[in-house]
């Protein structure tokens, strides 16, 4: 059995004046019930006592922590460690309830029965379930929305999973994740559905427990005892504002009425990566070089004694190592049926294959749950997490603190470390090894997070909610630039701090009223306030010349130079009011309608409130007298037709952008002192109002033979409004962009998931689950403008190139440049690119002038994967479990900037370079930019990276317990897991899931520049209860 | 239900609190109700606006504009200037720019910012009632030079632009409409809106700001008088309003607080930081508001000026032309030098393609102009950019009188102050000359003595000389002489101002 109350989002509305004292109330309830956790008790004398056992009825096993209850009383007991019970029961007219988590609940009728044993099938029907869908829960066969669930034994755990987005990969359809970069500690990217916005993120919303939270996807994923994605209108609605993009809620472990558990949860595992990148040995790399030069009238850049120096360094191999990975959880639970308790810390760190770059976090959670009366029950979290990592530059730049750049750039002649055990210098630059290994970058980030909830029953059908809490997160990050670096040395070490500060608080309330008329009609009604307070603070310093390396950032008081002392505040504030009606008739035929209606100190005055209303229906089409035969044979065991329309928004810019704001700057106007100054920092636009997404949903959930077979098809459309975006203005109008809501986007697509029973018998069963998902965005309109693009670093420094076009019909993010035809070869026609010589690079004139200008490019393939894809095997024989996860995703291109770079730099390709002695070759002679032509992107680098992946497999046994050493256990697995063993893609790059703008760039995804490496991860794990 | 004791009223303070919907706090940035109140205020809101002179950051970091980049504009455009640092600034080299050379894109954005920054303060100053009248017309002043400056700069590469002044941002508070298309206004327009403001300017702004009365401190970089008056005699020469011209050259002559400083290279030392040449410099410094104009000026691998670009140089053609005892020649080029990567940094041989073994082509002249051997070593540096100096309104002088009368001394004796400085050969007496003569003596001798200050490309036009002195330059360095009049007058707009407007139109211009 679920705890439901463990899975009811207990919100409710209350504002900011009521949340200091609703809070400390709770706070003594979390005190008064874990001093109540070891006073419970289950007993009662009674003159008759039932034993038995208690069994999985498909593997015989023994079910320990059953749970064993006397109908219509609190008393009970729970299954030993040998499935074994023993209650003591009032008479024969007792009727026990046997559940367990996981399995169909069975009621059995003592009668003169002493021993009863009890085999529980496992629920393969997901009917049962009950599904968190925000301020309330519902049972799954009463959804009449889209939503994704993800149990914990569905998660993707293990390995270097450092977080919710990740334990998620590939498990629903239509929702997907994407690790932009492989650094240890960087974050992962999600998208429900494709994207909506273009300045807004398109990150959905993170709820844990009922609370929304700007960083949900860190929490623990050990914490995690599901998930649930809301996808469409319906589900997404009560969210208001901030649901279009996708509500994840992710509900934690929490206590189970029966006898204490103590879990234990550990692994250790290596991360192996190896060089993607074929390289030039120094001395060929300097001989190209210097035929470069020659072919050019240029000086050799290298001389006879560069040439001899023997150098051949393989940066790579020493810039990475086999990386160790690990993790130990420890979760106890328990409680009786008033209180239970669940708390859990976890140990996590991950060397980075990628020497210097670390991770490691500590997180402690503890949940408690009581109640006190049949009226009146309150629960808690406390939450607690502190990460460290030692980070990098990955930005896809050429500064040398961008190490992945310098490992593919800097020659293998160039000397590695001097005789003194210093990194040596060549031609006045350090090596990319002393810019991996010298700087100091350090980021900490400690979150902290209580909430409580509590539910007072006013009548038998009416309840009120009142949901309160507080998260808040110090992210702070130290650098020291050491004087063994040139640049360092320059300025005498330069250390800076950040300090960032987020604390939000939220108060809600809600009333809850469930009633059933004539047993034919149920009503559910949730009608709730909800206020948000958000304070974020950023403290910034930056100070050089320093008389010694060892203060690093510790004491920028030691420092001679102040550069910069910044500091910031910002607030943010929402009110909210919501309701939601749920009707059904006869279990058939159901409606939901939900409205929100949410205020936001982030728009003008003139649209602070926006309105968000959304409408479902469900058909329960087997149900129907005509079905009867296909119910009576079972072959079909579920049949919903559901459809639904709403709108959801989009809040996500930053504060304050509809004001006229003025912000400090400073000049000296006398050469040596400085003089604050005062200028505009933002154009006034007091209509700034939301962005809105109506999406409308048709889906249909299918199960067959007693859900052995279960299927949900989803389609789905849906426009984005009113975006919120930065246009392009006159420079006359004094900035270059302007925020405004202009212009729209649509997406659509269709979802499929498919779960099967393949095959089960005592010693062996096979379940598969696929999801696959297919979406297309398309741009309708850009606010009356032709197009925007965007730019991007140019691959070899200097000022950015344009990189991606949108216009009306088109992606976001589609890569957008020059075609490339070949080299120019002695005797081609060049006069399309007038100044080229034999054995440039030839590019096409696409429109036909007769010349190659800006004008010839054209669109090269979309970033945005239109079809992605999970495939799940579980095999079980006897104790042994093989799980085999594939992901994948196809339909998109990335633009391999590596590459580019290696083809005209240090790449082994670079030898097949045109010469005159080899013209039959698709490789020009110096690159792609001669004689002015091509400055951007060129297709032979924009590539396929469609992938499939397998992505996790894990071999397990569970151990037969209950005797011998084992005794006191009561379950024991170890397991083996391998992720990312196997990538099947055309793709050249180093990884085809990289994309080195992150998940905020949504006008310049695809790029892949200079990303950490990719690795392979295997893992030795124990899974431990007693 | 003694529990509802306590949810009861939880439940009615929940209800009461939230009827009311909260405005945000701002806490980090100023608003209009708050940002010009007092009399500091007001000077904050001024100093503001010179830091647009150099872009893009105001704090740090800045190349743009007066930090460098206005030089693309006008000197690489021509003879002098030249770069081998990217295909669009090389296409403003060899003359190949189009409407999406991000150079023109640049210089339009910071003009324009200039001109929005000093309407702002403009616009906020004059409604203010805390400060005195003699304070307004001070700041007003300045504020007006500044916009007056960022029209010369605009009309003088794009001629017709869209005219923005201070009431346009009331409009905008009242109705912003940024998507407007907006239309061009003639030159001659806006040089009357220029003409106001620099009158304005030079009747309300000191001399100096040696006497303290609204200044606590001598704020060399401020606007004054004669460097309003500087830029009105610019203004006129660049419309051959000769007598104007050279009546107020005589002005600013009479106001006795200029005079050229002894030394060429002294002059640009970037610790030489205001001097009786400077009429108005974009002062920078270091650590308060550092520029990289040494980074870009700087010479490559050289022992003296270390870790610098070498981006931006003078071509041989020009540097050749120049006599070698002359100063400005002499004192003032990093060439032949033992570079730090063991190579010898030396010009070209005639005639031979490749540096003879263990030396090295340099791909133009490094001026030191920028880059000081005795300044900043850090990244960011702090040299001053001239925008006016005196020895400009000698030779505007000389020129101006020459247009009137034909030669004559008075014009032979200025040039010859300003070259004698520099130890260059005189001239001789004006008998020995023709108006036209003397013209392109003038231009050569500017040439010699501006180059990189941002006056080349406006001196060959008004000169009538662009076309030819360019393109025969073009042709020497083995580029197509695509100079054409009257199209390559003005740039093209940037194309991506014109693909928001279209009355911004190119059709004469260069595609």
């Amino acid at each position: 059995m679920k705890e439901s109350n463990a899975k009811q989002a207990r919100l409710t509305g209350f504002c900011l004046k009521s949340l200091r004292g609703v809070l400390s109330l709770f706070m003594l309830f979390l005190v008064a019930s874990s001093l109540n956790v070891a006073v419970a008790s289950a007993g009662g004398l009674s003159p008759k006592k039932v034993t038995g056992t208690v069994t999985d009825s498909k593997s015989g096993n023994v079910l320990p922590g059953a749970s064993i209850l006397i109908k219509g009383t609190k008393t009970g007991t729970n299954s030993d460690a040998n499935g074994k019970y023993s209650l003591d029961v009032p008479d024969a007219n007792a009727v026990l309830e046997f559940s367990s988590l996981g399995y169909v609940s069975q009621s059995v009728a003592v009668g003169n029965q002493s021993v009863i044993n009890i085999a529980l099938a496992e629920s393969v029907a997901t009917l049962e379930e009950v599904v968190v869908v925000g301020y309330g829960s519902e049972k799954k066969v009463n959804l009449t929305s889209s939503i994704s669930s993800i149990p914990k034994d569905k998660l993707n755990l293990g390995g270097t999973t450092a977080n919710a987005a990740l334990a998620i990969q590939g498990r629903a359809a239509g929702v997907q994740v994407s690790q932009g970069s492989f650094a240890p500690g960087d974050q992962a990217i999600i998208r429900v559905r494709g994207g909506n916005s273009i300045k807004s993120t398109n990150e959905p919303l993170y709820v844990v427990d009922g609370f929304p939270s700007s960083s949900g996807m860190d929490i623990n994923p050990n914490d995690i005892e599901d998930i649930q994605i809301l996808k469409d209108a319906s589900a997404t609605a009560i969210y208001g504002a901030r649901g279009a993009n996708g509500v994840i809620m992710i509900t934690t472990k929490r206590g189970l009425a029966g006898k204490t558990n103590v879990q234990y949860d550990g692994y250790y595992g290596v991360q192996q990566t190896h060089n993607p990148f074929q390289l030039m040995t120094g001395l060929e790399a300097m001989t190209v070089a210097n035929a470069k030069a020659d072919e050019t009238g240029k000086v050799h850049p290298y001389n006879s004694q560069d040439l001899a120096n023997g150098n051949n360094n393989d940066w790579f191999a020493l810039a990475t190592r086999l990386a160790n990975v690990q993790s130990h959880n420890i979760n106890v639970s328990g409680g009786n049926e008033d209180t239970r308790i669940s708390f859990s810390g976890n140990y996590f760190s991950q060397d980075g294959v990628l020497k210097s770059t670390d991770y490691k976090r500590y997180t402690s959670r503890l949940n408690i749950d009581k109640t006190f009366s049949k009226k009146f029950k309150v629960g808690g979290n406390v939450y607690y997490g502190h990460t460290f990592s030692d980070f990098k530059n990955y930005d896809g730049s050429i500064v040398p603190s961008n190490v992945m750049y310098g490992l593919i750039t800097v020659n293998p002649a160039a000397p590695y470390l001097n005789s003194d055990g210093t990194y040596a210098r060549w031609k006045g630059r350090d090596n990319p090894m002393a810019w991996l290994m010298l700087p100091t970058n350090e980021r900490y980030i400690d979150k902290f997070s209580i909430n409580a909830n509590a539910e007072y029953k006013i009548l038998k059908d009416l309840s009120f909610n009142v949901n309160g809490g507080t998260e808040y997160q110090v992210t702070k990050e130290g650098t020291y630039l050491p004087t063994g670096l040139v640049s360092g040395q320059d300025v005498g070490g330069r250390a800076g701090v950040t300090d960032l500060t987020a604390a939000r608080s939220l108060i809600e309330g809600y009333f809850n009223y469930t009633h059933e008329f004539a047993a034919k009609h149920k009503i559910n009604a949730v009608l709730g306030v909800s206020s948000q307070y958000d304070n974020t603070q950023r403290l910034y310093a930056q100070v050089q010349k320093f008389s010694t390396d060892a203060f690093k950032y510790y004491n920028l008081g030691a420092a001679s130079e102040r550069l910069f002392s910044q500091s910031s505040m910002i607030e943010t504030k929402m009110s909210s009011a919501y309701g939601r009606l749920n009707y059904s008739f006869l279990d058939k035929y159901m409606a939901t309608f939900t409205m929100r209606a949410d205020a936001s100190s982030r728009f003008g005055p003139n649209y602070r409130t926006g309105y968000f209303p959304s409408g479902s229906v469900a058909w329960r089409i087997l149900e129907e007298d005509f079905m009867s035969g296909l119910r009576a044979k079972n072959i079909m065991s579920n049949l919903k037709l559901r459809a639904s329309y709403g709108v959801t928004g989009n809040d996500r810019i930053p504060d304050y952008l509809y004001l006229t704001t003025f912000v400090p700057t400073r000049v000296t106007l006398d050469g040596n002192n400085s003089y604050a100054g005062t200028t505009a920092g933002s154009l006034p636009n007091p209509n700034l109002k939301w962005e809105s997404t109506a999406q409308l949903d048709i889906g249909l959930d299918m199960g067959f033979f007693k859900n052995r077979i279960t299927s949900t098809i989803d389609y789905y459309r849906k426009k984005t409004s009113d975006l919120l975006f930065d246009i392009p203005i006159g420079d006359w109008e004094g900035f270059a962009t302007q925020t405004v809501n202009a212009g729209a986007i649509e997406n659509h697509g269709v979802e499929w998931s498919i779960n099967t029973e393949n095959f089960i018998s005592k010693n062996f069963s096979w379940s598969t689950q696929l999801n696959m998902a297919y979406n297309k965005q398309s741009c309708l309109d850009l606010g009356g403008r032709p197009y925007i693009i965007t730019q991007i670093a140019a691959p070899y420094g200097g000022r950015a190139i344009d990189y991606t076009k949108v216009e009306v019909g088109h992606e976001l993010s589609e890569i957008w440049g020059y075609k490339y035809l070949g080299v120019f070869k002695t005797g081609d026609d060049r006069s399309s690119q007038p100044g080229s010589k034999v054995g440039d690079a030839h590019f096409a004139d696409v429109n036909g002038d007769g010349k190659v200008t800006a004008a010839d490019r054209t669109y090269l393939g979309n970033a945005n994967p239109h079809f992605i894809f999970g495939l799940n095997n579980d095999f079980k024989y006897k104790g042994f479990t093989l799980n085999v996860f594939l992901q994948g995703a196809t339909g998109y291109k990335l633009f391999n900037v590596s590459r580019y770079l290696l083809e005209t730099g240090l790449g082994v390709d670079a030898l097949n370079r045109w010469t005159t002695t080899n013209e039959n070759t698709d490789i020009p002679r110096d690159g792609y930019l001669q004689a002015g032509y091509g400055f951007g992107v060129v297709d032979k680098f924009v590539e396929n990276a469609s992938y499939l992946r397998l992505k996790v497999v894990t071999l397990s046994y569970d151990f037969k317990i209950g005797s011998g050493v084992l005794k006191s256990v009561k379950t024991l697995k170890v397991y083996v897991t391998g992720q990312n063993l196997l990538t099947l893609t055309g793709y050249k790059g180093a990884d085809p899931e990289v994309n080195t703008r992150g998940g905020a760039a949504n006008l310049a995804g695809g790029e892949d520049y200079t990303a950490f490496p990719a690795y392979r991860i295997l893992t030795f794990g124990v899974q431990l209860n007693f | 239900m003694k529990h509802l004791r306590i949810i009861l009223p939880a439940v009615l303070v929940v209800i009461l609190s939230c009827s009311k919907i909260d405005e945000p706090k701002v806490y980090s940035s100023l608003m209009s109700t708050n940002a010009f109140l007092s009399r500091a205020d007001a000077i904050a809101g001024v100093n503001a606006v010179y830091a647009r002179l150099k872009a893009p950051s105001g704090i740090s970091d800045s190349w743009m504009y007066y930090a460098g980049f206005q030089t693309i504009i006008s000197d690489l455009t021509t003879d002098i200037g030249q770069s081998n640092g990217g295909t669009d600034v090389e296409n403003m080299t060899n003359c190949l720019w189009g409407p999406s050379n991000q150079y023109l894109a640049f210089s339009w954005q910071q003009q324009y910012k200039l001109v929005f920054d000093a309407n702002t303060s403009i616009y906020y100053i004059s409604h203010m009632t805390s400060i005195t009248e003699a304070e307004k017309a001070q700041f007003l002043g300045e504020c007006r030079f500044l916009r007056a400056l960022g029209y010369v700069d605009l009309t003088d590469a794009f001629g017709p632009v869209i005219l923005q002044t201070d009431k346009d941002i009331e409009n905008n508070i009242l109705h912003a409409d940024y998507e407007a298309k907006l239309s061009t206004t003639p030159v001659a327009d806006i040089n009357a809106v220029i003409i106001a403001d620099l009158e304005y300017a030079a009747a309300n702004l000191p001399v100096d700001y040696t006497s303290h009365t609204i200044y606590p401190t001598t704020d060399v970089g401020r606007a004054s008088k004669g460097a309003a008056m500087t830029l009105l005699m610019k203004l006129y020469m660049r419309e051959k309003e000769w007598q104007k011209a050279a009546d107020l050259s005589k002005q600013i002559m009479d106001l006795n607080i200029y005079a050229l400083y002894p030394s060429y290279s002294g002059l640009f030392k970037e610790s030489n930081l205001w001097c009786s040449e400077n009429i108005f410099n974009a002062m920078a410094n270091s650590i308060v508001d550092g520029v990289e104009i040494m980074n870009h000026f700087g010479p490559v691998n050289n022992a003296e000026v270390t870790d610098r670009w070498g981006w931006l140089g003078v071509s041989w053609y020009f540097y050749d032309q120049m006599e070698k005892t002359d100063d400005r020649r002499k004192d003032m080029f990093f060439v032949d030098y033992m570079g730090t990567d063991g190579l010898k940094y030396i010009e070209p041989i005639p005639g031979q393609a490749t540096a003879p073994a263990g030396s090295t082509y340099m791909p133009y002249a490094y001026s030191k102009k920028y880059a000081d051997p005795t300044g900043s070593t850090t990244y960011y540096d702090g040299h001053g950019f001239p925008i006016l100096r005196y020895a400009d309104v000698l030779m505007c002088r000389a020129e101006a009188l020459n247009e009137l009368n034909g030669p004559n001394a008075e014009s032979i004796n200025l040039i010859n102050q300003v070259k004698g400085r520099s130890h260059a050969t005189l001239l001789g007496g004006a008998s020995g000359f023709t108006q036209q003569t003397l013209r392109d003596a003038i231009l050569l001798d500017r040439g010699f003595e501006f180059y990189f200050e941002c006056k080349r490309r406006q001196d060959l036009l008004r000169m009538g000389k662009y076309e030819e002195v360019v393109n025969a330059y073009l042709t020497a360095i083995k580029q197509q002489p695509s100079i054409t009049l009257p199209r390559d007058k003005y740039f093209p707009y940037p194309q991506k101002q014109v693909d928001l407007d279209a009355n911004l139109s190119n059709a004469d211009r260069r595609q």
